[in-house]
């Protein structure tokens, strides 16, 4: 069982991949950590990634970021597999709860960032296809419209309302009560 | 309804994509009012093919027929009538006014399943409904479909593979919290006659296999401090509603247990998608007044928050049967009886949220639960709660205090609240 678990990582460790960023920037990164993007998975899948994958859509700056998130998700997913074969006692979930506590505290402080730079993470999970990064992002942003009024979401977002004065009445007539 | 070109992305950067993402995780509260940002988010939240995303709201009503008015037979000729249709036992009422229901109430995408002209709706739960086709005769053993209207896929749950035992009451409830999983649950709790236990079984869709809580469960897991009231005689008070949040189904408890009361008052049970009970919660049941009693109400959901109902009555009202003539000294015409709305809060403590006198809801100033009305449920995105009363739907609203007549439904019974779901389920593998 352990001489076969440390075989994997291995195996694991020796297949690196190449992301090269919009501006030329190459990272070398584990196939457990790219793979948690589906995007990735799909080309290593198909055999498309000697030579490097390129990324035109993300800049070294957030793809950086995306791969500190990567990593930290793959070492967990690692763990979760790891942990849930077939111990079950005290001291096992223990080490679990710090796991996921410590896994929270990172989520939370990996959000620390300007809105501009998490609308770049969001664009990144979305075309990268990473569903945890872009569940994390999009909660993020959800949380702090949800109590906005209109007129603040435009302020938020310089958008310019091109809704008629009187379609603008009909849609908040039709739901008086969400605008109270 | 026809989309032109892709509009352009109005968030800078953020393409209708991921702005689906972020709109999907805001109440429908919020939805509403994002429709007025500008003419692209107003045209991407009202997209059709966006329902699948997007937070959903209380369409209407599901509800069982009393028989007697099945003769009448038809969706015609009633008055107020047009958002009232029927199939089999289980009528529809729908609540945002379409001319047309969103999804087809009609149940037509069953019936090329045997029995299912005889189907009654047990329970909803996020857009899922289960359904017994095994008819109204006491002694018939279940026989459970689960389906989705919206999508029109259903699924014939398999037979229990036990015999069930004579039980004093049988109730099912079904759990599905797409955000928490993709697969969804039935919890089934049989009173035993014979023994006064609640036992519990349990249908998962991810293993397609019932479980019984007496044969598979340990005794540790039996004996958990949580299970008691299973042992107590205790009953589950499924008229009084369920709901279920984040995965976890909520209940009402009886306090009273072979005759005797065993509690101290009502409970709220919450359950888990095993049939473990979780938490015990006691409801709050402080008498204000004299030769009165507090009596539960309703559990339900709300705003993602668990919401408890529960009313004061005059004493005599539940010490007799049937309402007796009540002695003089029992009535106290001063006297303005109450509803009191409940909200469970972060403390994990039941916390007064709103009261509402009977004469400001019916003009009365006490009224008999049950009798005299139900609460049919509380609006999964408002402060407003919709009560039946002879033979009548009334809403009201918690922040307006408005009293308002919804909709006439003669002979109609156990509502069931319905929010579409438009994701399709890979477990529900027949498909209309």
């Amino acid at each position: 069982m352990a001489s076969a678990g440390s075989g994997d990582e291995k195996a694991a460790a020796a297949a690196m991949i190449t992301l090269i960023s919009s501006d030329n920037e190459k990272f070398e990164v584990t196939e457990a950590t790219a793979t948690l993007s589906q995007t990735i998975r799909h080309m290593i899948e198909d055999g498309c990634t000697d030579g490097g994958v390129p990324l035109p859509n993300v800049t070294s700056k957030i793809l950086a970021r995306v791969i500190e998130y990567c990593k930290k998700h793959a070492t967990a997913a690692a763990g979760e597999e790891g942990s849930s074969s077939s111990f079950s006692d005290a001291a096992f979930l223990e080490v679990d709860r710090a796991f996921l506590e410590e896994l929270e505290e990172f989520d939370d402080a990996f959000l620390e960032v300007d809105r501009a730079t998490l609308f770049d993470l969001i664009l990144a999970a979305n075309y990268l296809d990473i569903k945890g990064l872009l569940n994390l992002t999009c909660q993020k942003v959800a949380d702090s419209v949800k109590g906005k009024t209109p007129e603040q979401i435009r302020e938020m977002y310089n958008i310019v309302n091109d809704l008629t004065p009187e379609e603008e009445a009909e849609i908040r007539r039709e739901t008086q009560w969400a605008f109270e | 309804m026809d989309c032109p070109n892709e509009p352009e992305p109005e968030v800078p950067g953020l393409p209708d994509d991921p702005l689906l993402e972020i709109l999907s995780r805001v109440p429908f509260s919020s939805l509403c009012r994002f429709k007025c940002v500008s003419k692209s988010w107003r045209d991407l939240i009202a997209n059709p093919l966006h329902r699948c995303k997007l937070p959903q709201t209380l369409e209407g009503l599901f509800h069982e027929i009393h028989e007697e008015g099945l003769d009448c037979d038809g969706d015609n000729g009633e008055a107020g009538s047009d958002n009232l249709r029927r199939h089999g036992y289980v009528g529809f009422v729908g609540l945002l006014g379409r001319s047309l229901p969103l999804v087809d109430p009609f149940f037509s995408f069953l019936k090329k399943l045997p029995g299912s002209e005889d189907i009654r709706i047990m329970d909803t739960c996020h857009g899922l409904l289960v359904l017994d086709r095994g008819g109204y005769t006491f002694d018939s053993t279940p026989s459970y479909v689960v389906c989705n209207p919206a999508t029109r896929q259903w699924l014939a749950v398999p037979d229990f593979g036990w015999t069930p035992w004579p039980c004093n009451g049988m109730s099912i409830h079904l759990i599905f919290s797409p955000a928490v999983s993709s697969h969804f649950g039935l919890v089934q709790f049989t009173n035993d006659l014979l023994t006064g236990v609640t036992s519990v079984q349990t249908y998962s869709s991810k293993t397609g296999a019932w479980t019984n809580s007496e044969s598979a469960w340990s005794l540790e897991e039996k004996q958990a401090p949580c299970e008691g009231w299973r042992y107590q005689g205790c009953r589950l008070q499924p008229e009084r509603k369920c709901t279920v949040i984040n995965g976890m189904l909520y209940l009402i408890c009886d306090s009273v247990g072979e005759g005797q009361v065993v509690l101290d008052g009502d409970h709220i049970v919450a359950v888990d998608v095993e049939g473990k009970t979780r938490k015990f919660i006691p409801v709050p049941f402080q008498i204000n007044k004299e030769k009165c009693s507090i009596l539960t109400d309703f559990v339900g959901q709300s705003q993602g928050l668990l919401h408890y109902v529960n009313h004061e009555e005059p004493e005599y009202y539940t010490n007799y049967d049937a309402r007796a003539e009540p002695s003089a000294q029992d009535i106290d015409d001063d006297m303005d009886y109450e509803l009191f709305i409940w909200v469970l809060g972060d403390t994990q403590e039941l916390v007064l949220k709103h009261t509402v006198t009977f004469l400001h809801l019916f003009g009365e100033k006490s009224c008999h639960a049950g009798t005299d009305y139900t609460v049919v449920d509380i609006h999964p995105d408002r402060d407003v709660i919709i009560f039946s009363r002879n033979n009548e739907l009334i809403s009201y609203d918690m922040d307006t205090k408005e009293v308002c007549a919804l909709h006439t439904v003669s002979d109609a019974f156990g509502f069931a609240s319905y929010v579409p779901y438009f994701s399709e389920s890979p477990e529900l593998t027949n498909k209309y």
